[in-house]
């Protein structure tokens, strides 16, 4: 026996190796910690992809408004998102599947994640979970209700209208007037009971209009069920 | 017929006396691991004795579905990347006489580059290289390991591997290259 194997026989002859149950519960603990990280991505992500369908994609068109635009993306949330897939990936790295395969988890990771907005989707849990009462100022605020003010114009239901101005009336009731001049850009025709989107300064309930648009967004999601438990515009 | 080091390893979950088997097998080759990584041997001994209590203590943890050595070389890449960075060595790492002398002795592989290369020049590279080059080329060529062992030690995929030697060693030439230059 040499020198160094007889000191770590000296050192481990006071040790007790750690029970099974120890790393049954570190096991089970990480595990429970993933499923909840993976349940948060998929409902994140049916706040982000809700919001893109809303998002009046129209503003790119012209440069001028690219930043409005690129402001009023859901940023927060897609960086959250993002943050929870690392921790995914950190926490799961080590299973060895997955770091012999790195593309085997990527790929699992965007699989489940797409199929679990899905099945979320279909079965209206994201619908469950926006409707929840600790959760509804959340998503008043980013998700499902969707924030008018977040947006880089103003979308309403056209109440008037008049030769230099229009009337509307947004998702929470507030009445917004349009003032139009020779500059704005207005789609072909505008009536009353028409969904609108109207980019412009703004001052006090009043929209200096530079565009004017006609609204593409959707009454109903997914399942066909109206969004929320408000009346879409 | 002795038993395989992943019997002797649950083994030890029941009665302590079954990991001395582990303990001669493995004692030396981690040690000799651990001093190439962090180029001292003294401390490499104490490394070894640690590495060795944490593979006894956790020994439940072991998932027999892996290859042993694989799992006590991993502990011991964890124990030396640690030291590094507590220590926070050079970029270089001067190896001793001592150490010298077992690279030479060891590994079939490593010594057909050794006849055909400077020893001296490849000595003062390896010294030289990143830590994540020297350990790839440590265990491709010093330990013997394959590619997958390779991967379950380092955690990186088996793709990786390859590139990433391909890379070390190109980074080695370069370095060899470089310090010939100088010398002329």
């Amino acid at each position: 026996m040499t020198k160094l194997e007889d000191k770590i026989k000296h050192a481990v002859q006071d040790k007790k190796p750690k029970p099974k149950s120890y790393f049954v519960i570190q096991n089970t603990l990480r595990e429970i910690i993933v499923a909840i990280l993976w349940l948060a991505c998929v409902v994140l992500l049916g706040a982000i992809i809700y919001l893109l369908q809303y998002f009046p994609w129209r503003v790119f068109i012209r440069p001028r408004f690219f930043l409005h635009g690129m402001a009023g993306l859901p940023w927060e949330l897609v960086f959250l998102a993002a943050l929870l897939i690392v921790v995914l990936y950190f926490l799961t790295k080590n299973i060895s599947t997955f770091y012999r395969h790195r593309n085997i988890l990527i790929a699992a990771l965007v699989v489940s994640l797409l199929a679990g907005y899905f099945i979320a989707e279909l079965s209206g849990l994201n619908e469950t979970i926006a409707k929840a009462k600790p959760l509804k100022p959340l998503y008043q605020q980013y998700g499902k209700f969707i924030a008018p003010e977040r947006f880089p114009g103003t979308i309403g239901e056209i109440t008037s209208v008049s030769e230099n101005q229009i009337t509307l009336l947004d998702q929470q009731g507030n009445e917004w007037t349009a003032l139009i001049d020779d500059r704005t850009k207005m789609p072909g025709s505008l009536a009353v009971g028409k969904r609108i989107i109207v980019i412009g300064a703004i001052n006090n309930h009043e929209i200096k209009a530079q565009e004017i648009g006609e609204f593409a967004g959707r009454r109903g999601f997914g399942n066909g069920r109206p969004a929320g438990p408000r009346r879409m515009y | 017929m002795p038993l395989s080091d992943e019997e002797l390893a649950q083994l030890c979950r029941q009665d302590s006396k079954h990991f001395d088997p582990l303990v001669t097998r493995y004692a030396e080759k981690i040690r000799r691991y651990i001093a190439r990584l962090i180029g001292n041997w003294q401390e490499a001994e104490d490394l070894t004795q640690d590495v060795f209590v944490k593979t006894f203590t956790n020994i439940a943890s072991f998932n027999p579905k892996l290859k042993f050595s694989s799992w006590i070389y991993r502990i011991a890449h964890n124990e030396s990347v640690n030291f590094i960075k507590k220590n926070y060595r050079h970029r270089i790492v001067e190896f001793s006489d001592e150490i010298k002398n077992k690279l030479v002795d060891h590994g079939t592989n490593y010594r057909m580059i050794l006849e055909k290369e400077n020893t001296q020049a490849i000595r003062i590279g390896l010294a030289k290289l990143r830590h994540r080059d020297r350990e790839i080329i440590e265990l491709a060529y010093f330990e013997q390991k394959s590619y997958l062992e390779i991967a379950d030690i380092l955690r990186i995929s088996v793709n990786s591997v390859g590139s990433m030697l391909n890379r070390a060693k190109k980074n080695l030439k370069k370095i060899i290259a470089k310090n010939d230059q100088i010398r002329r």
